[in-house]
């Protein structure tokens, strides 16, 4: 067939154009030999043979000729330009690295951010099969303080959904991931377990990768067995990835588990958190919500995701219509008939759509840094081709005299900023590698890890953006290079003093000057919001205190065990090198306390609270305040000779204010109305600064108390062990495992700083913070590199006015200032620039701010001279190099 | 007609030329040259710098195959040979060319 011929010649001049090239040459000798001899049977035969020759030296040219008519030379041209694009390349290997480097940073950050961005909020988890099928069941309804939506379901409600057959494949529930104790004694550990109704892995389509997953039996709230089905990373970590694990047991919740199966790789459930085994809801008092008798029939206690599979014949309106039918008189206590009746809807599992955590809030900020980034990586790269470009003006100009075409030479200069974009993505990769796992541990931590790869996509993704940002940055450079104006003035030879002073490449230093400084500002900020926060005043020392306590319904043990335990543990503490003092505490600051019915003897509610509502107290012991770090007002603290002596309390200054106005609160009267009808009056024997009850940014204070504990038999119960260290963070290692091994049966001790406690709400500052600071710091280098790099290159091309200004007698002095004035100046106007878009653009991250104003003069005011610092230290190796001329050498070059 | 158009029909003509002078058989390229010359008593001068180029645009439409056999003086030559679909081009340009080479007479005796 004709048109295979055709095809198969067209790939040979693709594939195999050496040989091709070749045949041509050959074929074009035997015409001008064929020729010769012709025509030497007309001439005299010697003559023909001369010319003949003559011709044949040219054979490699009609060759050449040859290609170019056929339309073959155009691939060979590209072919020869990267070639050539590679030769000047290896040539200079310092603007190479430079570009190579910078172009990295700012695409690899990309890719980092796209990487994260598609795994954590744009994909339904992974492992689930079809999960355009799979919905989490959810409910709003209007409330007179707005609309109120919500994922917990109650367990009868689940059981409802369960029974409606006709609209939904399958329905299942599920609990977690949550901390569940492991083991006991030394071996005890923390894990995170989830809870299921029936039908969880069939709902979400999964296979197990060993074993079986759970029968109906084992997960009915009726029958309920103790097993177990561990996830793969802890199938791997805890039993080696023993193939024999099935049948093996668990010792989790107080429970012996036996393990039936393994859940494949990859696969944490309907949520992104890593999961590391899954239990039967009915196996798992105390984890699951309500009391042992009730769990699975009160409608008021809400606690579970209900995911359905949506039967294939119906869309989730259908699905929907049935639920609400189904519905009517879900929830909807008679004595509470002003709550409206929820209405269902369905969402996705794919976070995006669904959540709203300020985890989410940042990846987007951070995504819109990273193109902010790559940005004024694009504007370095275009500079530094451009500085390139310039300084091969000579070489243009040549070409341009043997007649190259404009568009050969733009081409040219494209396939230089190309081949280097090809090189970047590998590096680019490099840094993607690191990257994704770092931003993952700072941002997602906990989230399952087995489903991070570098895939092909993301490949793709390195390739196109950094090809895209060198065709950007290569554009530039390649226009002006070419200009017609340039080229005239090239072609005269003159030396071209204005070229270095190219108002592109100007604007262009600038506008990564400028968005380092937004950057910057940006890192400032949220700094400055931290420093903010800091300096409140809370009362107690955040990061001094250990909170430790264990699950008291896991021991089984008597509360006088219990009581000795914990005298066991705080002996135990208090010998810890670094370890100040210890206390115990019913109710922990930042965590949680109680409250109790109170009577202010004279009054007939308390005074400056709401009818129903009452202070807060802490029952604790003598060195509490010395503990937590908070200061006595007035009047003494609580000594060891209360505890057994008459009933006093210590008060915070707030409830001392509001209760007794005349600031008289010492001496005073209070009594808890506790089931004794006639209680104790509880004197007042101190006041205390107030200390934050529910979180670290409280817009007003509480009341609270403290009394000795003991006092109040009825609060016993929840003892909680603080320890005060000079470093909190670092010894609680140490703390924990002194404090497990001090019985053999003892669950898993939980020891956290009680800055734990606050950490959720810092997050988004301190986030903002780490964020703004890699970027800014990034962006910073980028912007030096830069500077540096076309001062470098200023000072090579005015090599000769340099050294005529020293051979007038110009100091070194002169020509320091020279060069770094140039700089410095830059410097301003890319502040000045910076600061602007700052002023402008400020607004968007406003809230994020705490008691910060995106204007903050201080912080605009470092970052300014931030910059300016690092374009002087970016021109000194320039400036450096200025006063090194040599005038005699230079001037004899001429 | 503008250059390039031109410069096309010129080509087209060559291309016919070329595909006629082979469907009387394989011929290497300076025996197709020497072919037009000689039949159209050297009023037709096929220069190499046209000949070669038109054959690889015969070549990559799939007109004619090209391979290497012994010539008449016993040296390698590169030997085109005509396709089938070359052989239905030749027929359509040949239909063509007569259709406007009547039309320019008719014209031109008008004149």
């Amino acid at each position: 067939m004709s048109w295979i011929d055709a095809v198969r010649y067209r790939l040979r001049t693709l594939l195999d154009r050496e040989q091709l090239a070749r045949e041509m040459e050959e074929e074009m000798r035997f015409h001008v030999e064929q020729h010769a001899r012709h025509e030497g049977d007309e001439h005299r035969p010697s003559d023909a043979r001369a010319k003949a020759r003559r011709r044949l030296r040219h054979v490699p040219s009609l060759v050449d000729d040859r290609r170019q008519a056929s339309g073959l030379a155009g691939l060979d041209r590209v072919l020869q330009d990267v070639r050539y694009a590679g030769r000047q390349l290896v040539r200079a290997p310092g603007f190479t690295l430079a570009v190579i480097l910078t172009l990295a940073l700012g695409v690899g950050a990309n890719v980092t951010m796209f990487a994260i961005v598609d795994r954590v909020m744009l994909r339904a988890p992974d492992g689930i099969a079809n999960p355009d099928a799979v919905w989490q069941l959810r409910s709003w309804r209007e409330l007179r303080s707005g609309r109120d939506s919500s994922g917990a379901m109650s367990f009868p409600s689940y059981a409802e959904f369960r029974a409606m057959t006709d609209a939904f494949e399958s329905v299942t529930a599920a609990r977690g991931p949550m901390d569940v104790a492991v083991d006991r004694g030394p071996t005890a550990e923390n894990a995170r377990g989830m809870l299921v109704a029936d039908d969880y892995f069939q709902t979400l389509g999964v296979r197990p990768q060993l074993g079986r997953f759970f029968l109906r039996d084992e997960t009915n709230e009726r029958s309920g067995a103790a097993v177990a089905v561990l996830g793969h990373d802890y199938w791997q970590r805890r039993y080696a990835g023993d193939p024999a694990v099935v049948g093996q047991t668990l010792f989790a919740n107080a429970t012996t588990f036996t393990i039936i199966g393994v859940a494949p790789r990859a696969f944490s459930g309907h949520t992104l958190s890593a999961v590391d085994f899954w239990l039967p809801i009915a196996a798992t008092p105390g984890l699951r919500m309500g009391r042992d008798e009730t769990w699975a029939s009160e409608r008021g206690n809400r606690w579970l995701a209900t995911l359905v599979r949506l039967r294939p014949d119906m869309s989730t309106e259908q699905a929907l219509a049935r639920v609400s039918l189904g519905w009517t008189a879900w929830n909807v206590s008679p004595e509470r008939t002003e709550v409206a009746a929820p209405t269902p809807f369905l969402v996705s599992l794919i976070p995006a759509e669904s959540s709203s955590r300020p985890e989410h809030q940042v990846a987007r900020l951070l995504t819109g840094v990273a193109i902010l980034l790559l940005l004024i990586t694009c504007a370095n790269v275009a500079n530094l081709l451009l500085a390139r470009a310039l300084s091969r003006r000579r070489e243009v100009a040549i070409r341009l005299a043997l007649g190259v075409g404009r568009s050969r030479l733009t081409i040219l200069f494209l396939a230089d900023a190309l081949l280097l974009a090809m090189l970047a993505s590998g590096a680019a990769l490099a840094v993607a590698w690191i990257g994704i796992p770092t931003v993952r541990a700072v941002l997602f931590a906990g989230t399952n890890t087995a489903t991070w790869p570098l895939d092909g996509r993301l490949v793709l993704f390195t390739v196109v953006t950094s090809l895209s940002a060198g065709a950007i940055a290569g554009i530039v450079p390649a226009l002006q290079a070419t200009r017609p104006a340039l080229i005239a003035a090239l072609r005269q030879g003159t030396r071209e003093g204005a070229v270095h002073r190219s108002r592109t490449r100007l604007a262009l230093l600038i506008a990564q000057g400028a968005l380092s400084v937004a950057l910057l500002a940006g890192t400032g900020l949220f700094v400055r919001s931290l420093q903010q926060i800091g300096d409140q005043h809370l009362g107690l020392d955040l990061n001094r205190v250990l909170v430790a306590d264990f699950p008291r319904r896991e021991t089984g043990f008597s509360s006088e065990t219990e009581r000795l335990t914990y005298e066991t543990m705080r002996k135990r503490a208090r010998t810890i090198p670094g370890v100040e003092s210890v206390s115990f505490t019913v109710g922990v600051p930042l965590e949680g306390q109680y409250a109790l019915p109170l009577r202010i003897p004279g009054h007939d509610s308390i005074p400056g609270m709401p009818k129903g509502r009452a202070p807060f107290l802490y029952a604790v012991t003598p060195d509490f305040f010395q503990t937590m770090g908070t200061r006595l007002l007035a009047g003494r603290s609580l000594t060891e000779s209360d505890f057994g002596g008459p009933a006093v309390a210590v008060v915070n200054a707030t409830m001392a204010r509001t209760i007794w106005p005349g600031g008289d609160a010492i001496g005073q009267c209070f009594k808890i109305e506790l089931r004794s009808p006639t209680p104790d009056c509880i004197q007042v024997v101190g006041i205390v600064e107030d200390v934050r009850r529910s979180a670290l940014l409280e817009t007003e204070a509480s009341p609270q108390y403290y009394v000795p504990l003991g006092q109040q038999p009825a609060l016993m119960s929840e003892l909680t062990l603080l320890v005060r260290a000079t470093n909190a963070e670092r010894v609680l290692p140490t703390v924990r495992r002194a404090l497990q091994s001090v019985r053999d049966d003892m669950p898993y001790v939980n020891v956290r700083t009680l800055e734990d406690a606050v950490a959720p709400e810092l997050r988004p500052w301190r986030l903002g913070a780490s964020v703004f600071a890699l970027f800014g710091i990034l962006a910073l280098i980028v912007a030096t590199v830069g500077t540096y790099s076309v001062m470098q290159f200023s000072v090579s091309q005015r090599t000769h006015e340099l050294g005529v200004r020293i051979a007038l007698g110009a100091t070194r002095g002169n020509l320091l200032g020279l060069v770094t004035r140039e700089s410095v100046q830059i410097g301003v106007v890319a502040s000045l620039a910076g600061v602007l878009v700052v002023l402008l653009t400020g607004g968007l991250v406003e809230s994020l701010l705490f008691q910060t104003s995106p204007r903050d003069p201080y912080v605009l005011g470092a970052v300014t001279l931030v910059l300016l610092v690092s374009g002087l230290l970016a021109s000194m190796v320039p400036a450096w190099r200025a006063t090194r001329v040599d005038p005699v050498a230079t001037l004899k070059a001429e | 007609l503008s250059p390039s158009e031109k410069r096309d029909q010129l080509t087209g003509t060559l291309d016919m030329l070329v595909l006629r002078t082979l469907s009387l058989g394989p011929a290497h390229g300076y025996a197709i040259a020497q072919h037009i010359e000689r039949l159209s008593d050297d009023i037709l001068k096929v220069e190499h710098g046209s000949l070669y180029p038109a054959l690889d645009r015969l070549l990559r439409r799939g007109y004619v195959t090209a391979k290497w056999a012994d010539s008449a003086t016993g040296r390698k030559a590169r030997v085109y040979t005509l396709t089938r679909s070359g052989r239905k081009q030749l027929a359509e340009r040949t239909i063509e060319h007569e259709r406007i080479s009547l039309a320019i007479a008719r014209v031109m005796g008008h004149a």
